[in-house]
Protein backbone atom coordinates (compact mmCIF):
# COMPACT_ATOMS: atom_id res chain seq x y z
CA UNK A 1 0.00 0.00 0.00
CA UNK A 2 2.57 2.60 -1.11
CA UNK A 3 0.05 5.47 -1.91
CA UNK A 4 -1.36 4.67 1.57
CA UNK A 5 1.48 5.56 3.49
CA UNK A 6 2.82 8.15 1.18
CA UNK A 7 -0.11 10.10 2.19
CA UNK A 8 0.18 9.68 6.09
CA UNK A 9 3.74 10.39 6.16
CA UNK A 10 3.20 13.26 3.70
CA UNK A 11 0.43 14.54 6.17
CA UNK A 12 2.47 13.90 8.91
CA UNK A 13 5.31 16.12 7.52
CA UNK A 14 2.85 18.63 6.68
CA UNK A 15 2.08 18.86 10.37
CA UNK A 16 5.34 18.94 10.91
CA UNK A 17 6.30 16.12 12.22
CA UNK A 18 7.73 13.60 9.80
CA UNK A 19 7.98 10.41 11.39
CA UNK A 20 11.36 9.18 11.65
CA UNK A 21 12.97 12.26 11.10
CA UNK A 22 12.63 14.44 14.72
CA UNK A 23 15.00 17.69 14.68
CA UNK A 24 16.26 15.75 18.70
CA UNK A 25 17.73 11.83 19.21
CA UNK A 26 14.66 11.82 21.78
CA UNK A 27 12.27 12.14 19.34
CA UNK A 28 9.00 14.10 18.37
CA UNK A 29 8.34 15.49 21.99
CA UNK A 30 4.31 15.48 22.72
CA UNK A 31 4.11 18.90 24.71
CA UNK A 32 1.05 20.82 23.12
CA UNK A 33 4.15 23.91 22.66
CA UNK A 34 5.86 21.60 20.30
CA UNK A 35 2.92 20.36 18.58
CA UNK A 36 0.29 23.16 18.69
CA UNK A 37 1.63 26.39 16.62
CA UNK A 38 -0.95 28.60 15.54
CA UNK A 39 -0.07 27.17 11.70
CA UNK A 40 0.63 23.69 12.53
CA UNK A 41 -3.62 23.52 14.28
CA UNK A 42 -4.40 25.11 10.78
CA UNK A 43 -2.55 22.24 8.95
CA UNK A 44 -4.27 19.59 11.48
CA UNK A 45 -7.89 21.12 10.52
CA UNK A 46 -7.28 20.98 6.39
CA UNK A 47 -6.08 17.36 7.53
CA UNK A 48 -9.07 17.02 9.44
CA UNK A 49 -11.02 18.45 6.05
CA UNK A 50 -8.78 15.95 3.82
CA UNK A 51 -9.67 12.98 5.74
CA UNK A 52 -13.28 13.52 6.18
CA UNK A 53 -14.16 14.61 2.33
CA UNK A 54 -12.64 10.49 1.93
CA UNK A 55 -14.27 9.20 4.79
CA UNK A 56 -16.96 11.23 6.45
CA UNK A 57 -19.79 10.06 3.99
CA UNK A 58 -19.50 6.77 5.22
CA UNK A 59 -19.35 7.46 8.59
CA UNK A 60 -21.54 9.09 11.49
CA UNK A 61 -19.36 11.72 13.01
CA UNK A 62 -21.21 11.83 16.43
CA UNK A 63 -21.56 7.95 16.75
CA UNK A 64 -17.55 7.86 15.45
CA UNK A 65 -16.88 10.21 18.26
CA UNK A 66 -19.06 7.95 21.56
CA UNK A 67 -17.10 5.23 19.99
CA UNK A 68 -13.17 6.28 20.07
CA UNK A 69 -13.59 9.54 22.62
CA UNK A 70 -16.01 7.52 25.04
CA UNK A 71 -16.15 9.46 28.18
CA UNK A 72 -13.75 12.36 27.20
CA UNK A 73 -15.66 13.50 24.61
CA UNK A 74 -17.09 17.03 25.75
CA UNK A 75 -20.44 17.67 25.50
CA UNK A 76 -19.65 20.97 23.53
CA UNK A 77 -17.49 18.99 20.89
CA UNK A 78 -21.05 16.50 20.63
CA UNK A 79 -23.37 19.44 20.32
CA UNK A 80 -21.04 21.44 17.62
CA UNK A 81 -20.95 17.97 15.71
CA UNK A 82 -24.27 16.62 15.47
CA UNK A 83 -25.27 20.44 14.41
CA UNK A 84 -22.55 20.14 11.29
CA UNK A 85 -24.06 20.94 8.28
CA UNK A 86 -23.12 17.29 6.70
CA UNK A 87 -21.71 14.01 7.50
CA UNK A 88 -18.31 15.35 5.93
CA UNK A 89 -18.23 18.60 8.00
CA UNK A 90 -18.96 16.98 11.05
CA UNK A 91 -16.08 14.57 10.59
CA UNK A 92 -14.11 17.40 10.27
CA UNK A 93 -15.03 19.31 13.52
CA UNK A 94 -15.30 15.97 15.25
CA UNK A 95 -11.47 15.41 14.07
CA UNK A 96 -9.91 18.88 14.84
CA UNK A 97 -12.24 19.13 18.11
CA UNK A 98 -9.61 19.51 21.31
CA UNK A 99 -10.96 15.98 22.68
CA UNK A 100 -9.97 14.67 19.63
CA UNK A 101 -6.32 16.52 19.41
CA UNK A 102 -5.43 15.88 22.91
CA UNK A 103 -6.20 12.58 22.81
CA UNK B 1 -21.06 31.23 -2.16
CA UNK B 2 -19.05 32.91 0.43
CA UNK B 3 -15.20 31.78 -0.18
CA UNK B 4 -12.75 30.79 2.28
CA UNK B 5 -10.50 33.85 1.54
CA UNK B 6 -13.55 36.03 2.45
CA UNK B 7 -13.88 35.08 5.48
CA UNK B 8 -10.44 35.04 6.47
CA UNK B 9 -10.32 38.17 5.44
CA UNK B 10 -13.39 39.41 7.71
CA UNK B 11 -12.12 36.95 10.56
CA UNK B 12 -8.83 38.27 10.20
CA UNK B 13 -10.03 41.89 9.93
CA UNK B 14 -11.75 41.20 13.47
CA UNK B 15 -8.71 40.01 14.95
CA UNK B 16 -6.67 43.36 14.23
CA UNK B 17 -10.08 45.52 14.88
CA UNK B 18 -10.30 44.22 18.29
CA UNK B 19 -6.72 45.04 19.41
CA UNK B 20 -7.79 48.97 19.46
CA UNK B 21 -7.67 50.76 15.87
CA UNK B 22 -4.87 53.33 15.99
CA UNK B 23 -2.96 52.15 18.58
CA UNK B 24 -2.02 49.49 17.22
CA UNK B 25 1.35 50.53 16.13
CA UNK B 26 2.17 51.99 19.75
CA UNK B 27 1.84 48.21 21.11
CA UNK B 28 5.23 47.25 19.45
CA UNK B 29 7.80 49.46 20.89
CA UNK B 30 10.30 49.34 17.45
CA UNK B 31 9.78 49.91 14.19
CA UNK B 32 13.00 48.22 13.03
CA UNK B 33 12.42 44.41 11.11
CA UNK B 34 14.67 41.97 12.23
CA UNK B 35 14.86 38.48 10.09
CA UNK B 36 16.39 35.66 11.53
CA UNK B 37 17.48 32.79 8.83
CA UNK B 38 18.60 29.36 10.26
CA UNK B 39 20.39 27.81 7.96
CA UNK B 40 20.06 24.07 9.70
CA UNK B 41 22.68 21.22 9.13
CA UNK B 42 25.71 23.06 9.42
CA UNK B 43 26.86 25.75 6.63
CA UNK B 44 30.67 25.24 5.66
CA UNK B 45 31.75 29.11 6.70
CA UNK B 46 34.88 28.29 3.97
CA UNK B 47 33.00 28.12 1.51
CA UNK B 48 30.33 30.67 2.31
CA UNK B 49 33.39 33.51 2.54
CA UNK B 50 36.67 31.59 1.89
CA UNK B 51 39.98 33.59 3.17
CA UNK B 52 41.47 33.15 -0.53
CA UNK B 53 44.48 35.51 0.50
CA UNK B 54 45.46 32.96 3.50
CA UNK B 55 48.41 31.09 1.89
CA UNK B 56 47.16 27.73 3.45
CA UNK B 57 43.58 28.20 1.56
CA UNK B 58 44.12 25.92 -1.24
CA UNK B 59 46.35 23.50 0.36
CA UNK B 60 44.02 22.54 3.15
CA UNK B 61 40.77 22.90 0.92
CA UNK B 62 41.94 21.18 -1.77
CA UNK B 63 39.67 19.90 -4.11
CA UNK B 64 36.65 22.18 -2.70
CA UNK B 65 39.03 25.22 -2.96
CA UNK B 66 37.13 27.64 -5.04
CA UNK B 67 38.79 29.37 -8.00
CA UNK B 68 40.38 32.93 -6.92
CA UNK B 69 38.79 36.38 -7.58
CA UNK B 70 38.96 37.35 -11.24
CA UNK B 71 39.21 33.96 -12.75
CA UNK B 72 36.68 32.35 -14.48
CA UNK B 73 33.95 31.16 -12.14
CA UNK B 74 35.79 32.56 -9.58
CA UNK B 75 34.70 34.22 -5.82
CA UNK B 76 33.98 37.71 -5.66
CA UNK B 77 36.75 39.56 -3.84
CA UNK B 78 35.45 41.46 -0.46
CA UNK B 79 39.26 42.26 0.57
CA UNK B 80 43.00 40.98 0.14
CA UNK B 81 41.70 38.24 2.34
CA UNK B 82 38.29 36.95 1.65
CA UNK B 83 36.40 36.22 -1.12
CA UNK B 84 32.53 35.29 -1.17
CA UNK B 85 31.11 32.21 -3.08
CA UNK B 86 30.43 32.75 -6.65
CA UNK B 87 26.61 31.75 -5.56
CA UNK B 88 26.03 34.79 -3.20
CA UNK B 89 25.54 37.50 -6.20
CA UNK B 90 23.09 39.21 -4.34
CA UNK B 91 24.99 39.32 -0.65
CA UNK B 92 28.13 41.02 -3.13
CA UNK B 93 25.56 43.48 -4.37
CA UNK B 94 24.56 44.77 -1.44
CA UNK B 95 28.27 44.26 0.12
CA UNK B 96 29.23 46.55 -2.62
CA UNK B 97 26.62 49.23 -1.14
CA UNK B 98 27.79 48.66 2.90
CA UNK B 99 24.50 46.90 3.46
CA UNK B 100 26.06 43.52 3.71
CA UNK B 101 28.60 42.36 6.39
CA UNK B 102 30.18 38.67 7.13
CA UNK B 103 31.35 37.75 10.49
CA UNK B 104 34.25 35.20 10.39
CA UNK B 105 35.27 32.30 12.33
CA UNK B 106 32.42 32.94 14.77
CA UNK B 107 30.25 30.07 16.71
CA UNK B 108 27.79 29.82 19.06
CA UNK B 109 29.53 28.92 22.78
CA UNK B 110 28.90 25.28 21.67
CA UNK B 111 31.84 22.50 21.17
CA UNK B 112 30.79 19.54 19.84
CA UNK B 113 29.38 17.95 16.72
CA UNK B 114 26.00 17.12 17.52
CA UNK B 115 23.18 18.62 14.79
CA UNK B 116 20.78 18.32 17.71
CA UNK B 117 22.56 19.96 20.20
CA UNK B 118 24.32 22.78 18.51
CA UNK B 119 21.02 24.10 17.17
CA UNK B 120 19.48 24.15 20.59
CA UNK B 121 22.42 26.10 21.85
CA UNK B 122 21.73 28.19 18.85
CA UNK B 123 18.10 28.87 19.50
CA UNK B 124 18.11 28.63 23.69
CA UNK B 125 21.03 31.52 24.01
CA UNK B 126 22.28 28.98 26.55
CA UNK B 127 26.07 28.75 27.68
CA UNK B 128 26.13 25.03 27.59
CA UNK B 129 23.46 22.10 26.18
CA UNK B 130 20.28 21.50 27.56
CA UNK B 131 20.40 24.30 30.19
CA UNK B 132 16.80 25.83 28.69
CA UNK B 133 13.76 25.27 27.61
CA UNK B 134 12.81 28.31 25.26
CA UNK B 135 14.18 30.60 22.72
CA UNK B 136 16.49 33.95 23.03
CA UNK B 137 14.73 35.42 20.85
CA UNK B 138 11.48 34.85 22.57
CA UNK B 139 12.88 35.78 26.04
CA UNK B 140 13.79 38.96 23.84
CA UNK B 141 10.32 39.64 23.21
CA UNK B 142 9.36 40.75 26.72
CA UNK B 143 10.50 44.78 26.25
CA UNK B 144 8.72 44.89 22.77
CA UNK B 145 5.46 45.27 23.51
CA UNK B 146 3.41 42.64 21.77
CA UNK B 147 0.54 40.59 23.10
CA UNK B 148 -1.79 37.88 22.31
CA UNK B 149 -3.27 38.25 19.04
CA UNK B 150 -0.97 41.42 18.55
CA UNK B 151 2.38 39.28 18.02
CA UNK B 152 5.91 40.90 17.21
CA UNK B 153 7.27 37.96 16.26
CA UNK B 154 6.64 35.17 13.48
CA UNK B 155 8.11 31.58 12.46
CA UNK B 156 7.84 31.25 8.66
CA UNK B 157 7.13 27.24 9.68
CA UNK B 158 4.30 25.29 10.36
CA UNK B 159 6.18 24.67 14.16
CA UNK B 160 7.46 27.22 15.99
CA UNK B 161 11.09 26.54 16.13
CA UNK B 162 12.97 26.74 19.51
CA UNK B 163 14.24 30.32 19.13
CA UNK B 164 10.95 31.53 19.58
CA UNK B 165 9.34 29.17 22.16
CA UNK B 166 8.48 30.13 25.28
CA UNK B 167 6.41 32.54 27.55
CA UNK B 168 6.00 35.49 24.61
CA UNK B 169 3.50 34.78 22.23
CA UNK B 170 4.42 34.22 18.99
CA UNK B 171 2.71 33.56 15.82
CA UNK B 172 3.55 31.46 13.03
CA UNK B 173 2.74 30.76 9.19
CA UNK B 174 3.58 28.32 6.18
CA UNK B 175 1.94 27.53 2.94
CA UNK B 176 -0.83 25.46 2.69
CA UNK B 177 -0.63 22.17 0.63
CA UNK B 178 -4.02 20.62 1.41
CA UNK B 179 -7.41 21.67 -0.22
CA UNK B 180 -9.07 24.57 1.52
CA UNK B 181 -11.39 23.80 4.71
CA UNK B 182 -14.92 25.08 3.85
CA UNK B 183 -15.42 28.55 5.49
CA UNK B 184 -18.52 27.65 7.40
CA UNK B 185 -16.34 24.54 8.83
CA UNK B 186 -14.24 27.56 9.80
CA UNK B 187 -16.61 29.25 11.96
CA UNK B 188 -18.00 26.09 13.28
CA UNK B 189 -14.62 25.28 14.82
CA UNK B 190 -14.04 28.80 15.58
CA UNK B 191 -17.31 28.20 17.76
CA UNK B 192 -16.46 25.12 18.96
CA UNK B 193 -13.33 26.18 20.44
CA UNK B 194 -14.71 29.33 22.39
CA UNK B 195 -14.37 27.44 25.52
CA UNK B 196 -10.87 26.31 25.13
CA UNK B 197 -8.48 29.09 25.07
CA UNK B 198 -5.34 26.97 23.95
CA UNK B 199 -6.81 25.80 20.45
CA UNK B 200 -9.28 29.30 19.85
CA UNK B 201 -5.96 31.42 20.50
CA UNK B 202 -4.21 29.20 18.11
CA UNK B 203 -7.18 29.48 15.16
CA UNK B 204 -7.69 32.97 15.47
CA UNK B 205 -3.38 33.65 14.78
CA UNK B 206 -3.71 31.40 11.70
CA UNK B 207 -6.86 33.13 10.37
CA UNK B 208 -5.32 36.40 10.91
CA UNK B 209 -1.82 34.94 9.59
CA UNK B 210 -3.36 33.60 6.46
CA UNK B 211 -5.33 37.08 5.95
CA UNK B 212 -2.37 38.50 5.49
CA UNK B 213 -0.38 36.28 3.25
CA UNK B 214 -3.44 36.65 1.16
CA UNK B 215 -3.63 40.27 0.67
CA UNK B 216 -2.94 42.02 -1.98
CA UNK B 217 -4.38 39.45 -4.30
CA UNK B 218 -3.10 36.72 -2.96
CA UNK B 219 0.50 34.39 -3.06
CA UNK B 220 1.42 32.27 -5.49
CA UNK B 221 0.91 28.45 -5.04
CA UNK B 222 3.84 27.72 -3.22
CA UNK B 223 5.65 25.39 -5.10
CA UNK B 224 6.34 21.39 -3.49
CA UNK B 225 8.95 19.63 -3.02
CA UNK B 226 11.72 19.82 -5.79
CA UNK B 227 12.28 23.17 -6.20
CA UNK B 228 14.06 24.72 -3.12
CA UNK B 229 15.54 27.73 -4.62
CA UNK B 230 11.60 28.22 -5.91
CA UNK B 231 10.38 27.50 -2.21
CA UNK B 232 13.18 29.75 -0.65
CA UNK B 233 11.95 33.27 -2.98
CA UNK B 234 8.38 32.54 -2.11
CA UNK B 235 8.82 31.98 1.83
CA UNK B 236 10.68 35.22 1.52
CA UNK B 237 8.01 36.62 -0.59
CA UNK B 238 5.33 35.75 2.23
CA UNK B 239 7.83 37.35 5.03
CA UNK B 240 7.78 40.75 2.94
CA UNK B 241 4.21 40.55 2.99
CA UNK B 242 4.17 40.08 7.22
CA UNK B 243 7.04 42.52 7.97
CA UNK B 244 4.96 45.22 5.61
CA UNK B 245 1.88 44.84 7.13
CA UNK B 246 1.13 48.21 9.62
CA UNK B 247 -0.27 46.12 12.37
CA UNK B 248 2.12 42.77 11.61
CA UNK B 249 4.76 41.71 13.38
CA UNK B 250 8.43 43.12 13.62
CA UNK B 251 10.57 39.92 13.58
CA UNK B 252 10.38 36.77 11.74
CA UNK B 253 12.14 33.79 11.74
CA UNK B 254 12.98 31.58 8.21
CA UNK B 255 14.82 28.25 8.68
CA UNK B 256 16.58 25.96 5.55
CA UNK B 257 17.59 22.82 5.13
CA UNK B 258 20.19 20.68 3.61
CA UNK B 259 23.54 22.55 4.40
CA UNK B 260 24.84 19.04 6.21
CA UNK B 261 27.76 18.46 2.87
CA UNK B 262 29.49 15.50 4.21
CA UNK B 263 29.59 14.31 0.61
CA UNK B 264 30.09 16.06 -3.25
CA UNK B 265 29.71 18.95 -1.24
CA UNK B 266 30.91 20.48 -5.07
CA UNK B 267 32.91 24.07 -5.67
CA UNK B 268 31.36 26.70 -7.86
CA UNK B 269 28.47 24.27 -8.61
CA UNK B 270 26.75 21.39 -6.87
CA UNK B 271 24.86 21.03 -3.32
CA UNK B 272 26.16 23.40 -1.76
CA UNK B 273 25.91 26.08 -4.83
CA UNK B 274 22.70 25.84 -5.38
CA UNK B 275 21.79 25.93 -1.29
CA UNK B 276 23.82 28.91 -1.37
CA UNK B 277 21.38 30.06 -4.88
CA UNK B 278 18.48 29.31 -2.91
CA UNK B 279 19.50 31.40 -0.06
CA UNK B 280 21.10 34.12 -2.11
CA UNK B 281 17.78 34.33 -4.22
CA UNK B 282 15.41 34.35 -0.75
CA UNK B 283 17.95 37.85 0.23
CA UNK B 284 16.97 39.45 -3.13
CA UNK B 285 13.38 38.93 -3.24
CA UNK B 286 12.94 39.74 0.77
CA UNK B 287 14.73 43.05 -0.15
CA UNK B 288 12.79 43.80 -3.72
CA UNK B 289 9.35 42.97 -1.65
CA UNK B 290 10.21 44.86 1.84
CA UNK B 291 10.51 48.43 -0.90
CA UNK B 292 11.14 50.86 1.92
CA UNK B 293 10.79 48.85 4.52
CA UNK B 294 13.65 47.21 3.31
CA UNK B 295 15.84 50.07 4.89
CA UNK B 296 14.82 49.49 8.83
CA UNK B 297 15.56 45.74 8.55
CA UNK B 298 18.69 43.62 9.29
CA UNK B 299 18.74 39.86 8.10
CA UNK B 300 20.94 37.31 9.86
CA UNK B 301 21.80 34.12 8.17
CA UNK B 302 23.57 31.59 10.71
CA UNK B 303 23.91 28.36 11.04
CA UNK B 304 24.64 25.71 14.18
CA UNK B 305 28.52 25.33 13.60
CA UNK B 306 30.83 25.04 10.89
CA UNK B 307 32.81 22.09 8.70
CA UNK B 308 36.27 20.99 8.51
CA UNK B 309 38.69 22.83 7.03
CA UNK B 310 40.46 19.49 5.64
CA UNK B 311 37.97 17.86 2.44
CA UNK B 312 36.97 14.66 3.80
CA UNK B 313 36.94 10.78 1.98
CA UNK B 314 33.99 11.58 -0.01
CA UNK B 315 34.58 15.49 -1.48
CA UNK B 316 32.62 16.58 1.71
CA UNK B 317 33.13 18.50 4.47
CA UNK B 318 32.30 17.05 8.08
CA UNK B 319 30.77 19.01 11.13
CA UNK B 320 33.19 21.50 12.41
CA UNK B 321 33.39 24.82 14.96
CA UNK B 322 33.77 28.38 13.59
CA UNK B 323 31.81 29.41 10.46
CA UNK B 324 30.26 32.84 8.78
CA UNK B 325 27.67 34.60 9.53
CA UNK B 326 26.12 37.08 6.98
CA UNK B 327 24.29 40.23 8.05
CA UNK B 328 22.05 41.91 5.00
CA UNK B 329 19.74 44.86 4.72
CA UNK B 330 19.58 48.45 4.64
CA UNK B 331 20.14 49.01 8.71
CA UNK B 332 23.66 46.95 8.33
CA UNK B 333 26.48 48.50 8.76
CA UNK B 334 28.41 46.55 6.10
CA UNK B 335 31.30 46.54 3.15
CA UNK B 336 32.96 44.85 5.39
CA UNK B 337 34.62 41.66 7.06
CA UNK B 338 34.35 41.02 11.01
CA UNK B 339 36.89 38.83 11.88
CA UNK B 340 39.62 38.16 14.44
CA UNK B 341 41.10 35.45 11.67
CA UNK B 342 43.07 32.62 13.38
CA UNK B 343 44.42 31.05 10.35
CA UNK B 344 44.78 27.97 8.53
CA UNK B 345 48.16 26.25 9.95
CA UNK B 346 47.25 23.05 11.81
CA UNK B 347 48.18 24.60 14.92
CA UNK B 348 45.71 27.42 14.60
CA UNK B 349 42.67 25.21 14.66
CA UNK B 350 40.50 23.98 17.44
CA UNK B 351 41.68 20.54 18.04
CA UNK B 352 43.74 20.55 14.71
CA UNK B 353 40.72 20.24 12.34
CA UNK B 354 38.40 22.92 12.53
CA UNK B 355 38.49 26.58 12.43
CA UNK B 356 38.94 28.09 15.36
CA UNK B 357 35.71 30.44 16.97
CA UNK B 358 37.45 33.96 17.76
CA UNK B 359 33.69 35.78 17.75
CA UNK B 360 31.24 34.30 19.82
CA UNK B 361 27.65 34.71 17.60
CA UNK B 362 25.97 35.91 21.03
CA UNK B 363 27.52 39.05 20.45
CA UNK B 364 26.14 39.62 16.94
CA UNK B 365 22.84 38.79 18.29
CA UNK B 366 22.94 41.61 21.53
CA UNK B 367 24.37 43.96 18.60
CA UNK B 368 21.36 43.40 16.40
CA UNK B 369 19.22 43.16 19.54
CA UNK B 370 20.62 46.22 21.47
CA UNK B 371 21.65 48.67 18.29
CA UNK B 372 18.84 48.01 16.33
CA UNK B 373 15.80 46.78 17.93
CA UNK B 374 16.67 49.14 20.88
CA UNK B 375 16.35 46.61 24.03
CA UNK B 376 18.31 47.72 26.98
CA UNK B 377 21.48 45.88 27.06
CA UNK B 378 20.84 45.30 30.43
CA UNK B 379 18.61 42.47 29.72
CA UNK B 380 20.55 40.91 27.44
CA UNK B 381 23.46 39.35 29.81
CA UNK B 382 20.55 38.67 32.10
CA UNK B 383 17.34 37.21 30.33
CA UNK B 384 18.21 36.98 26.89
CA UNK B 385 21.56 35.32 27.04
CA UNK B 386 22.79 34.14 30.55
CA UNK B 387 26.34 33.77 31.38
CA UNK B 388 27.46 35.35 28.63
CA UNK B 389 29.24 38.36 29.91
CA UNK B 390 32.38 36.55 27.51
CA UNK B 391 30.31 37.51 24.93
CA UNK B 392 30.31 41.32 24.30
CA UNK B 393 28.01 43.23 21.89
CA UNK B 394 29.89 43.54 18.47
CA UNK B 395 30.09 47.67 17.79
CA UNK B 396 29.70 49.05 14.81
CA UNK B 397 27.19 46.32 12.83
CA UNK B 398 24.15 48.23 12.86
CA UNK B 399 23.56 51.66 11.09
CA UNK B 400 22.84 54.72 13.48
Amino acid sequence: MPDDSRFIVGALDLMGQTPFRPGSPAGWPDTAEHWGGADALYKRIEWSNTVARIAGPRVNPVELGDAVLGSTFSTESRKAISRAESDVQGMTLLLASPDFQRR
Amino acid sequence: MVSRRDILKVAGAGVVASSVPGLVLANAATDARFVLVILRGAADGLAIAPPYGDGGYRKVRGELALPAPGSSDGMFKLDGLFGLHPSLAEVHEQYGKQRALIVHAVASPYRERSHFDGQDVLENGAAAVGSLRDGWLNRALAPLGGSLGNEVAIAMAQNTPLVLRGDNSVTSWAPSQLPDAQTSTLRRLQDMYADDAFFAIRLDQALEAQAIAESDGGMAQMPRRGNETEQMRAMAQATARFLKAEDGPRIAVLEAGGWDTHANQGTTTGTLANRLEGLDGGLRTLRTELGDTWSKTVVAVVTEFGRTVAVNGTRGTDHGTATAAILVGGAVNGGRIVADWPGLRSSDLYQNRDLMPTTDLRSVFKAVLADHLALPEQALDTVVFPDSKSAPLLPNIIRV
